[in-house]
């Protein structure tokens, strides 16, 4: 590396390559902790898991919750994201925005909203469905709180992602390919089955393997539907072992972590071997086939998901924001604005929201310098195997259950010799390392789209490096950093896995807040403040759409 | 292999009766094909030629039952695929068609062997009856080698090649073709063209072949059929067309230079470059006059009434491009000696069988498709 040229030290370029350093240890720190952690005393603490009260069920329903919604997203998954291709242009860009607007509801406010509906006694969906001549009785006849409820609502929040992968690779495959098979005599269907979906194979392999991760790392679900009635998953068992313990089990925790890594892991590699050698799948087509006949009805089951995702769950946390109380009859004449004006006056509850937008937003900034700093060197970079490494390690906090992560930042700098216990630093570290892959794809898509050859203009008319960078690269990449920073900030906002490890009593963010006032009882301020929650996210999304249309769906 | 039943010849392979297509572009409607109608008679390759936009690949779209006309009537081998006002819509698998597209369009999850063998399981071969017939047909294109090859290790005229392969394998009644060349460089199209001929030859097969290249066109078609916008200008054996175009329109796409001229009271042609006669004969008054550029001779002369303002060296020909007045043309000449300069002064003649002259209807077809007004610009080459 160049670090001096002409006999001038390059500082911007030194900087930069501290900066990556210093950013590959801030990644694969608490994950090396979490690992040593159980590898000192492995025997020993392999008997105090063994030990632990039903630890069998609990890794069978680990296993159950993501192997079901593993079936039920993908098939969901690929269907509606197989459909969006069939429609016209217009059609399709409405059923994108359709097939990912579960995203807007942050999952720890969506799943007290299915509480709210599909709690056994006076859930509004219950009270409505005893109603009707089918069913009697003073409770039921769904209750949520169960492993099949959780299998349910985490498959809600896991269908965009599958959809994503499938339908970005479907746009990549050229309608004649299609029409090549219905002439030499294959039905629309046959092509469909023989054709479409097996030259696709490889992202639906590589969203089954997201979603096989996501579903082994699912924790906020199964914690607020299950882990109340004994339902309890390997994420939950290490929540329980550091919050509900008098004296927290950190080793313990980290052992119960430990397959949950290598499963992140063992499943990326797996993932690659099954897909093989890509190249063999991909031709150069010049994108010049014919067009396909739009079925625009396909559609309609997309509108139902979307429905079902976003509409029962956000009215029902409405009428208990609006309600004085929540029972099982909606008391319309009673809906007034006091429960927002009371976690407004609520100063923990008031401090919780302020620390979250400033806390997220202090970790936006962090991460943009980050993502463009790692970007800008994955671009630049050769392709050694040093890079590779890097393009590795940034990618690691996607295949680790946040819950994970977040009990190795917790070992490591609240409790280590950082000592950062009870400081809102520990929340901008966590988002720092948990988003970061997100802005890194984003920015180096901005980039890549940007090309190399105005930046190169702008060296060659004698500008440096750093007045290259802040004329020329960041203001054409305005668009990129800006959609990059919303969605940044929604997810840090809404953060929930990693942050109900890291809070203490004094020191919260809104979903810590919010999953608080749920176990206390207080339902009205619970559903209030996941109303605040779902217009931060909503606020956020849509101004992302209105700046950057597509490249909204395709990072998430 | 042999894709014409004997003796079926003047049997029609492909008809099309008045055949309408509308697409609806945003608000507006755009009618891409109107009340066409056409026939390929068995063992004829019926050529589309025309500009992008024109509808051929509407038309080739439609035969397949790719798309869904609006009204009209279609019949492959004597078999209604549509009509009776859209009641019969047979799809594509149900039609016997070959198919070769622009983009190869060859499954990239198949090796070449798989993607030839479809059309004859999706026919109901068993998999150890069909193995002689997808080898017999790769060989056909010389792709034998490359059976277990997948697609994206093949070249793209060794692709196009097992396309062709992929096409004529299960002995459909109609070949389709989508600017199956357009795609390849200059040698391999030629290459290409060669042995699509060829096969032609061999195996009699009927067809429908899309183009935007006049020289593809009259060198493989039986018949040519000159497109505008969504209709059929002209239709004909390539000589035909290309001797005696209907329009200036069908003259200048074939690469005809057309320029202004007057027919005068004995039916001389006035042109720019002098006076001309044609075996033509049209009233007196404004006209179009359309030559093609290796069917005019120039000589120099220091009284000359035409400028060189432009000398392309060809290698075996060299082509001018000939100003006089406001009106300029191209003109090839194949000679082995030292080639004209610009400035040099020349006097242009053509025989008068080869002096198209067409009635000036006002509206200048052949700029106007360019987007040139007012501006007479000949041109060897279509758009």
């Amino acid at each position: 590396m160049d670090f001096v040229r002409r006999g001038t030290v390059d500082w911007a370029l030194v900087l930069s390559r501290a900066a990556i350093v210093l950013i590959l240890a801030m990644i694969f720190a608490p994950i090396v902790q979490v690992m040593y952690e159980p590898m000192t005393r492995f025997w020993e603490q392999l008997q105090v898991v063994a030990a632990l009260p039903n630890i069998g069920r609990t890794i069978v329903n680990t296993f159950v919750l993501a192997g079901g919604t593993l079936v039920l997203a993908l098939t969901f998954g690929t269907f509606f994201g197989w459909s969006t291709g069939q429609l016209s242009p217009r059609y399709a860009r409405i059923a994108s925005i359709l097939t990912t607007s579960s995203l807007f509801v942050p999952p720890i406010a969506g799943v007290i909203g299915w509480i709210f509906l599909f709690s056994p006694r006076i859930g509004y969906a219950n009270v409505i469905l005893r109603a009707t001549p089918f069913f009697d009785g003073k409770s039921g006849p769904v209750d949520i709180r169960s492993l099949s409820g959780i299998i349910v609502i985490d498959t809600i929040y896991l269908i965009p992602f599958v959809f994503l992968f499938v339908s970005t690779a479907l746009r990549a495959v050229d309608p004649a390919l299609e029409s090549a098979a219905m002439v030499s005599g294959s039905s629309w269907i046959g092509a469909q089955f023989r054709i479409v979906l097996r030259i696709i194979r490889p992202a639906i392999i590589y969203g089954a393997v997201i979603v096989m991760l996501l579903g082994l790392g699912q924790f906020t679900v199964p914690l607020v539907l299950g882990s109340n009635h004994g339902i309890n998953v390997i994420t939950t068992e290490i929540f329980n072992q550091l919050e509900v313990r008098s004296i927290p089990q950190e080793a313990t925790a980290a052992f119960l972590a430990l397959p949950l890594i290598l499963a992140g892991f063992a499943l990326v590699f797996l993932q690659r071997m099954a897909v093989g050698d890509v190249n063999r799948f991909s031709v150069a087509s010049k994108g010049v086939g014919g067009q396909r006949q739009p079925r625009n009805y396909l559609i309609i089951p997309i509108i139902i998901y979307a429905f079902i995702a976003v509409v029962p769950a956000v009215t029902a946390l409405l009428i208990v924001a609006l309600s004085p109380y929540w029972s099982a009859t909606i008391m319309v004449d009673r809906f007034s604005l006091d429960s927002f004006v009371e976690i407004w006056q609520n100063s923990t509850i008031r401090t919780s929201i302020l620390n979250s937008i400033q806390l997220s937003a202090i970790g936006v900034v962090a991460a943009l310098v980050g993502s463009f700093v790692v970007a800008r060197y994955m671009l630049s970079a050769p392709s050694g195997r040093f890079s590779a490494f890097v393009d590795y390690t940034i990618n690691l906090p996607l295949t680790i259950p946040h819950v994970v992560l977040g009990l190795g930042i917790f070992l490591i700098f609240a409790v280590g010799q950082f000592g950062l216990y009870g400081s809102g630093w520990l929340f901008v570290i966590a988002y720092f390392v948990l988003y970061l892959p997100h802005g890194v794809r984003m920015i180096q898509s901005g980039l890549v789209q940007m090309g190399p050859s105005h930046e190169a203009a702008a060296r060659v008319c004698g500008a440096g490096r750093l007045r290259t960078v802040v004329w020329i690269i960041l203001p054409m990449l305005r668009r990129s950093v800006a959609s990059a920073g919303l969605l940044m900030f929604v997810l840090m906002s809404r953060e929930f896995s990693a942050s109900s490890l890291l809070r203490t009593p004094s020191n919260q963010v809104m979903s810590t807040r919010l999953f608080d006032s749920y176990n206390n009882g207080t339902f009205t301020d619970t559903a209030a403040i996941a109303i605040v929650m779902i217009s931060v996210s909503l606020i956020g999304v849509s101004l992302i759409t209105i700046l950057g249309g597509r490249t909204t769906g395709e990072a998430s | 292999m042999r894709l014409a039943a004997p003796g079926s010849s003047g049997t029609i392979g492909v008809g099309v009766e008045n055949l309408s297509i509308t697409y609806q572009r945003g608000r507006k409607e755009i009618l891409a094909l109107d009340r066409i109608s056409v026939e390929v008679r068995q063992g004829e390759l019926l050529v589309l030629l025309g500009p992008s936009g024109c509808g051929k690949s509407t038309l080739l779209n439609a035969v397949a039952g790719l798309l869904k006309p609006d009204e009209g009537r279609i019949t492959i081998a004597g078999r209604e695929v549509f009509g009776s006002k859209g009641l019969i819509n047979v799809p594509p698998n149900g039609r016997n068609l070959g198919m070769i597209f622009q983009a190869y369009s060859l499954w990239p999850h198949m090796t070449a062997r798989e993607n030839v063998a479809f059309p004859l399981k999706r026919r109901g071969f068993a998999q150890r009856d069909l193995l002689p017939t997808v080898n017999a047909a790769l060989d056909l294109v010389r792709c034998g080698p490359l059976a277990d090859q997948y697609p994206g290790q093949l070249s793209g005229g060794q692709q196009q090649r097992v396309a062709l392969a992929r096409a004529i394998v299960a002995e459909p009644a109609v070949l389709l073709f989508d600017e199956p060349l357009s795609n390849l460089d200059a040698n391999l199209r030629r290459q290409l063209r060669d042995e699509i001929a060829g096969l032609h030859n061999r195996l009699e097969f009927s067809g429908i072949y899309v183009t935007h290249d006049q020289a593809e066109a009259l060198s493989l078609g039986t018949s040519v059929a000159v497109m505008t916008t969504a209709r059929i200008e002209q239709i004909g054996t390539p000589q035909e067309v290309h001797n005696s175009p209907v329009s200036e329109y069908v003259a200048w796409f074939l690469g005809a230079n057309v320029f202004d001229a007057t027919v005068d009271s004995r039916g001389t042609v006035d042109t720019p470059f002098g006076a001309l006669s044609s075996e033509k004969t049209i009233a007196k008054g404004p006209a179009r006059v359309a030559i093609y550029p290796e069917r005019l001779r120039i000589e120099p002369a220091k009284a000359g009434t035409a400028t060189i303002t432009l000398v392309q060296y060809k290698g075996t020909a060299v082509e001018y491009s000939v100003q006089a007045g406001n009106a300029s043309v191209n003109v090839v000449t194949i000679t082995s000696e030292e080639p004209l300069a610009i400035g040099d002064r020349v006097n242009v003649s053509a025989l008068s069988r080869d002096v198209l002259v067409f009635a000036d209807r006002g509206n200048d077809t052949t700029t106007a498709a360019v987007g040139e007004p007012g501006q007479t610009n000949g041109r060897s080459v279509g758009p």
